[in-house]
């Protein structure tokens, strides 16, 4: 798949302030989760990638182009930024129309696009209220109509979810994943892990600066050694089941759960522990209940490589 | 997706001149431009009254627009406009959506530039229009009188072009620019006032002043070696000095990254 | 209920409220200004008046430069030294330079960033909110009157080699820059309470100061009265000085009239701020 973003060796640094460093990477078409904990450099690749900062060394590009001071780039680019910004004084409709007539639309298709961005995150309502009245979780969803109503080929966003509401957060995440589905760019940064998990697998994680990890959580997952594989098998008779694991080199840990109907296996490796645990319930014969990878989210690969 | 290429400039001036003239801050200073106009009624009752002696109010008038508005109003309003055209983006964080658009940056600080502009020359023209009415109402038939509005109102159209250019480069340049513009205004332009020969020439109100029609009587509470310079020369080199200026801004502002810190 | 009592703490003694909540405000805002851009250049320009005077007070007290003495007419009588430092015109615009870059956003900061609620989930009253406020800009604004003032007197002192002072000099010494700088500090925080928008709040500073000294010359030049430089707030200063240290006034009006101006100044900022800090309070 051709790469939409190239970063090749990319810093940025503010004063004495590390914002990235050395960053290599390519994104292609799909949902990319940026994450990272607060201060890692998501915002700043994110920034340097919507045009806002020139990279101290190193290159962006998108689409083969540089961003900043390349003002057609933004007919293909639509950005959300994380400040809680906006024209207090505009209202709703003012704020989206004015970017929609800024990328170019007449004022008929301008006022189309505004209307169906607006009815896509729930402000048709209350478009002609001025921004200063608006909650925080509306003006980040008008945040978000802004960087949509152009309908960007490339999507970057920097923490779209932030206080938004329980049920614009599935919308919203619905969007993004149908987004991805049409085949455009998505880039989003978050520090909350199952929001990320909700909408993608391919992941890039960054911190102090740095990538300590790309591509899809489990495969990722799969790569760190250092921390053994846990699964949680739930069923009738887990002593029954340990005692025919505990002869197996790859199991390196038992425990039993309290309520005594589950085992948590610790292995080293993954793929012989579940074809040896396939063939020992067929042997055996016993009734198994459910299967769980407890590690193999995002939040385990976020703590193992980030060293908590 | 069919995206015609609109002119931007338009758009950006429209809006941005409507949300200035809405804005509260606007009437403020609507109300601080009309203070000369009350002044002049209470010089013309008075004129009319005995008071004072005949053809004083022409005389004042003259000495309002340059205390009042040249040296004060015209330099302080365009410090304001000018220098807000770029950090007040940066404050309110909003900077970032006029460069995710497809438009050229010295389309936005163009189109932003006109907007402040138009609004400054709206709110010193309409009280140099009323302050010249109450002056000259008896002589309203007098060519004159018309010439010396006209010469007042091009003079500060020029004035307010060159002020505001110079602190949207300002603006454009760093973030504290009110404090460094007054000290511009208010500090060097007064200090290199008092000093004869070239120095003069290194500031735009010499040039202002050297359009203007200097009351009788000076050297009263406007004390000061004015060496005028040729009117011609005047106006071009203010008309030059607004577009370097001019010029200068968009040159910044077209290649300046801007940290939108989380600082005040 | 075993849990519960493991998460509290028993403390003896009773809680006071105290009477310095104000002092965290001040401290922090004052160290706040200080760290700024271009705090320093400020505050080296602010001070340089004090370096001129304390040259002059050098000659004033050297018998072989009596001549200069001669010709500079400041430097006959101390009264005049002093009144002419606090308030020289271009102590006077740093003072309101200052006011702009220590004050202009104490306030208005607040009410952009909604920062209320931070301070009023505290025990802190209203009261407290400005005091803290009001500290700091009367800080700087002192250290470059009040702080100099004594610096000088104690210089001459320690010049002629005599501690004897009179004591309304003195008093004029302590009380001028005191009410010069409340009545600037004043205004300055109840303009900053007028908007967010931390530079239509300085402008806003500004032209009030140059309006009403340009306002008060144009009058002058209509009705030919000095009683005009009232409404000036360099005007009045300068009269309250000639006023308060004894000397020749400026204009020829009462000099006491002249502390009217900064009380009514004062007394409209106090007022205005109560109010609005309500407002504000009330999140309207």
């Amino acid at each position: 798949m051709t790469a939409v973003l190239k970063a090749e060796k990319l810093s940025k640094w503010y004063g004495n302030i590390l914002g990235i460093s050395d960053i290599n990477l390519e994104i292609a078409s799909g949902i990319t989760g940026l994450l990272g904990p607060n201060g890692a450099g998501k915002s700043t690749f994110l920034k340097i990638a919507a045009g806002q900062l020139k990279p101290k060394l190193g290159s962006l590009t998108l689409f083969g182009q540089p961003v900043f001071g390349n003002p057609d780039i933004f007919r293909r680019i639509g950005f959300c930024p994380e400040h809680d910004s906006a024209y207090s004084e505009m209202s709703g409709w003012q704020f989206i129309l004015l970017l929609a007539r800024l990328h170019g639309f007449d004022r008929r298709e301008a006022g189309e696009r505004s209307e169906k961005a607006l009815l896509t995150v729930g402000l048709l309502e209350s478009k002609d209220r001025q921004i200063k009245g608006y909650s925080f979780g509306m003006r980040q969803r008008l945040r978000l109509a802004s960087s949509i109503l152009h309908e960007p080929e490339i999507l970057m966003l920097d923490e779209p979810l932030r206080g938004v509401d329980p049920l614009w957060r599935i919308k919203i995440m619905q969007l993004i994943k149908d987004y991805g589905k049409q085949g455009r760019t998505v880039i989003v940064s978050s520090h909350i892990l199952p929001e990320i998990e909700a909408m993608t697998s391919e992941i890039v994680l960054i911190h102090q600066g740095k990538i300590f990890a790309k591509g899809d959580i489990h495969r990722i997952r799969g790569l760190i050694d250092s921390h053994p594989h846990q699964v949680s098998i739930r069923c009738q008779e887990p002593r029954r089941l340990a005692q025919e694991l505990i002869d197996c080199d790859f199991v390196l840990s038992m425990d039993f759960g309290l309520d005594g109907r589950s085992l948590t296996v610790k292995t080293n490796q993954r793929d012989l522990f579940f074809t040896a645990l396939i063939r020992l319930i067929a042997e055996s014969g016993v009734e198994i209940e459910e299967i769980t990878s407890p590690d193999d989210n995002l939040q385990a690969v976020f703590d193992y490589l980030i060293g908590k | 997706m069919n995206m015609k290429k609109q002119n931007a400039l338009p758009v950006i001036f429209t809006s941005f001149f409507q949300s200035g003239f809405k804005a509260k801050r606007t009437r403020v200073f609507i109300l601080l431009s009309l203070i000369p106009v009350l002044l002049m009624l209470v010089m013309r009752i008075l004129e009319a009254s005995g008071s004072q002696a005949p053809g004083s109010s022409s005389d004042f008038f003259a000495r309002v627009m340059l205390s009042l508005y040249f040296q004060l109003l015209i330099p302080v309003l365009a410090l304001f406009f000018g220098s807000t055209i770029v950090n007040e983006e940066l404050d309110n964080k909003t900077l970032v959506y006029l460069t995710t658009v497809p438009v050229r940056r010295r389309t936005v600080l163009l189109g932003k530039y006109l907007a402040a502009f138009l609004l400054a020359v709206l709110l010193i023209g309409c009280g140099f229009l009323l302050c010249f009415l109450a002056a000259s109402l008896t002589r309203l038939g007098d060519p004159s009188a018309w010439e010396e509005l006209g010469i007042f109102l091009g003079t500060s159209l020029l004035a307010l072009f060159c002020y505001s250019a110079l602190f949207t480069a300002l603006g454009a340049f760093m973030k504290k620019s009110i404090l460094i513009g007054l000290f511009f205004v208010f500090g060097w332009e007064s200090v290199v006032q008092y000093f004869p020969g070239v120095t003069q020439k290194f500031t735009i109100i010499h040039w202002i002043k050297s359009l203007l029609p200097v009351p009788p009587g000076e050297g009263g509470f406007l004390i000061f070696q004015l060496q005028p310079s040729p009117p011609l020369e005047s106006v071009l080199v203010l008309l030059v000095a607004g577009l370097l200026f001019l010029a200068l801004a968009v040159f910044i502002f077209e290649r300046k990254e801007y940290i939108l810190s989380d600082n005040a | 209920m075993d849990i519960r009592e493991k998460g509290y703490r028993h403390w003896e003694g009773e809680l006071k409220s105290s009477h310095l909540n104000w002092l965290p405000i001040a401290l922090n805002g004052v160290k706040t200004v200080f760290k700024k851009k271009y705090a320093k250049l400020i505050f080296s320009l602010s001070a340089s008046t004090f370096f001129i005077f304390l040259a002059a007070v050098y000659v004033s007290t050297k018998p072989e430069l009596k001549i200069l003495s001669e010709l500079v007419r400041l430097l006959k009588s101390d009264a005049e030294l002093f009144k002419t430092f606090y308030a020289n015109g271009f102590l006077i615009f740093m003072l309101v330079i200052l006011s702009i870059f220590s004050g202009a956003d104490l306030i208005s900061a607040d009410l952009k960033f909604k920062a209320f609620p931070l301070y009023f989930a505290r025990p802190l009253s209203r009261g407290d909110y400005l005091t803290g406020k009001f500290a700091i800009v009367l800080f700087y604004l002192l250290s470059f009157t009040l702080m100099p003032g004594i610096l000088l007197l104690l210089f001459k002192m320690l010049f002629t080699g005599s501690l004897t002072v009179s004591p309304l000099l003195l008093l004029a010494i302590l009380v001028f820059p005191v009410i010069e700088c409340v009545c600037l500090a004043s205004l300055t925080l109840a303009l900053s309470i007028l908007s967010p928008n931390t530079k239509f709040i300085q402008i806003a500073i500004f032209l009030v100061y140059m309006f009403s000294n340009n306002l008060a010359q144009i009058l002058k030049a209509i009705f030919k009265s000095d009683y005009f430089f009232l409404v000036s707030l360099s005007g009045n200063i300068r009269q309250l000085g000639c006023f308060l240290f004894g000397v020749q006034p400026a204009y020829a009006f009462p000099a006491w009239l002249s502390l009217l101006l900064p009380l009514v100044i004062s007394g409209l900022s106090f007022w205005l701020l109560v109010w609005r800090i309500r407002k504000a309070e009330a999140g309207a």
